[in-house]
């Protein structure tokens, strides 16, 4: 995808705007789509604020993805496998808690929302005592290893009809694995 | 659902000003994307996009500061890696100062030995080829670039450059 080429610039949107006349309203300009698409804006970012609170946060509420997310949700990440609908997002966190009891995850600069999609910034944080947990791609952790990890991410999600369709995130796994001991200087 | 009239005009004007300021914050990054990043380099562009402090951070490189240094930056990564390309994966998503970009790109390294990858260096033409995804918030401040925090793949590349192996 050539990104010089999926926008209108704004030096030429302006000059068009010149030549057309004020009438002549390129997309997307009309005040009233604007105005509803802000304000579906303000709805996706209070649904992620929440998602982030109740699914990522200190406190997981397993009922947060019933009622948040789409019936066939995507999660994917890059340490751990994709998961797809309701069931497997519950498992996938309800292992991660109980791998990692002390999880959590926050904020971390003001959400970026434009349309149907929320994009978000965060720190995660957690310690492994729980069961053995071979839920990262690159290898296991054995039963209470005690390792630690703390490292950043940015996701992006999509929101259709009110729930999340779509969630898709990068992790600074480098600095993650390397924590938990999964990977070493070559 | 709320009705047209309910929007008064000072409103629709700030919108419809807000969004134009939004679409031109994503046409800076389209071309700073072709042209930083791209498979083509334009040195010229840090100094017509960039503020005079930019900010560039990625997860895999030390952070650098201003011009100068994010032009060293480039440079230094174009000699060692000259087919160098980055491509947009996504449509950008923009809201306020910032543009969110995401993704996918790599090169092939053929040049002198590089040392700017935090987690170790590769010898000179190593001919190790590195391709992998990433995801870019960038802020624009009155037109320029001011800030470019990414966070890349980088178990994908640094495994594949062979600086990073299984515990």
């Amino acid at each position: 995808m050539n990104w010089t080429e999926s926008v209108t610039p704004g030096p030429v949107h302006r000059a068009a705007q010149s030549v057309l006349g004020s009438r002549a309203r390129l997309k997307p300009v009309t005040g009233q789509e604007q105005f509803m698409s802000s304000t579906v804006s303000r709805d996706n970012k209070t649904i992620v604020d929440r998602w982030f609170t109740e699914f990522w946060g200190k406190c997981w509420n397993p009922k947060i993805v019933d009622e948040l997310g789409a019936p066939d949700i995507l999660l994917q990440y890059l340490l751990q496998a994709p998961r797809r609908g309701r069931a497997d997002v519950k498992t996938f966190m309800t292992e991660f808690r109980e791998a990692f009891p002390d999880l959590s995850v926050t904020g971390a600069g003001d959400f970026v929302c434009e349309g149907n999609y929320v994009v978000g910034r965060w720190e995660g944080w957690g310690t492994h005592t729980g069961p053995a947990y071979c839920d990262f791609l690159v290898g296991c952790l054995p039963a209470a290893s005690a390792q630690k990890m703390r490292f950043s991410g940015t996701t992006v999600l999509r929101i259709s009809n009110g729930k999340i369709a779509e969630q898709i995130g990068l992790d600074d796994g480098v600095t993650a694995l390397l924590q938990l001991g999964l990977r070493g200087s070559a | 659902m709320r009705r047209p009239r309910a929007v008064s005009n000072n409103r629709r004007r700030a919108q419809e000003f807000i969004m134009s300021k939004e679409q031109d914050n994503k046409a800076i990054v389209g071309r700073w994307f072709a042209e930083f990043w791209g498979n083509t380099w334009n040195p010229a562009i840090v100094d017509e996009l960039c503020t005079a402090d930019i900010l560039l951070q990625y997860s895999l490189h030390a952070p650098r500061r201003g011009r100068a240094d994010v032009k060293a930056f480039m440079t230094a990564f174009r000699e060692a890696f000259p087919d160098l390309s980055f491509a947009g994966a996504a449509d950008l998503i923009a809201e306020g100062d910032y543009v969110v970009g995401r993704w996918v790109g790599g090169g092939t390294h053929t040049g002198p030995a590089f040392s700017d990858f935090l987690q170790g260096s590769l010898p000179a033409s190593s001919g190790r080829k590195m391709r992998f995804t990433g995801t870019t918030v960038l802020r624009v401040q009155n037109g320029k670039i001011a800030e470019e925090i990414g966070l890349d793949d980088g178990v994908t590349a640094l495994t594949q450059l062979g600086l990073i192996r299984a515990a």
